[in-house]
């Protein structure tokens, strides 16, 4: 399918790569259709461009390029929003804040996006009581000298 | 708003599935249970607003080839 994108203009996206969000992202609630757009399969970034507004467009990374000790449990009823994926189906990635240089760009790892490939679902998880935070640095402070 | 007084133990109904309990207070922290239906998303206020706010942010999004040079230089530098 074609989708218009002011990033990106207009993208040719396989269906396979369009997710529904059920239950739509805290402060994106006008949006339910979003497009995984992935420019370059090396880096671990990718754009979810809403299929139905041109000007909104996600910046998300692979939280496990940046902390590979990340990890949460998915309770029951987050897989059943799922479609019940099993653990191949499953791929996450989380909001990356980079307005200005990407060095000081945080990404959010209480709120993961996660997505189920084989149904084509996703949804945004709180991960309660987790002690992950909203803005934790892509890359950690550089000692200077 | 709409004001009530409970007692530990007691609880609120909002319409017919969404229930609050007051479970415990201790000094000034009041410990609260609700249960409702999934499609409702329950939320410290705080972190709503916190996800919100990063949700949004994140459409502050650099164009790829920025985010491609930025990340290349920073992997260089933390080599080095």
């Amino acid at each position: 399918m074609v989708v218009e994108s002011v990033m990106f203009g207009k993208l040719e996206v396989e269906e396979q790569f369009v997710f529904e969000f059920p239950i739509p992202m805290l402060g994106l609630e006008d949006f339910n259709r979003f497009a995984l757009v992935r420019p370059d399969e090396g880096l671990p970034f990718a754009y979810l461009q809403a299929v139905e507004e041109a000007s909104m467009c996600l910046l998300v990374a692979d939280p496990f390029t940046f902390r590979t000790n990340y990890e949460f449990d998915l309770p029951e009823s987050e897989l059943t929003v799922l479609g019940e994926p099993t653990a191949e189906d499953i791929s996450v990635w989380v909001t990356v804040s980079a307005s200005g240089e990407l060095d000081k760009a945080t990404m959010n790892l209480l709120a993961p996006i996660v997505l189920n490939g084989n149904k084509r679902l996703a949804r945004q998880i709180v991960l309660h009581n987790s002690g992950y935070e909203t803005k934790v640095p892509l890359f950690p402070a550089k000692k200077e000298g | 708003m709409l004001v009530l007084k409970r007692k530990v133990g007691e609880s609120v109904m909002i319409g017919e599935d969404i229930e609050i309990s007051i479970l415990e207070r201790e000094g000034d922290t009041v410990k609260i249970g609700i249960e409702a239906p999934r499609s409702i998303r329950v939320f410290r206020k705080e972190i709503y607003e916190e996800i919100k706010a990063a949700n949004q942010s994140a459409l502050q999004a650099p164009m790829f080839e920025m985010l491609r040079q930025q990340y290349q230089q920073n992997k260089k530098d933390t080599k080095e």
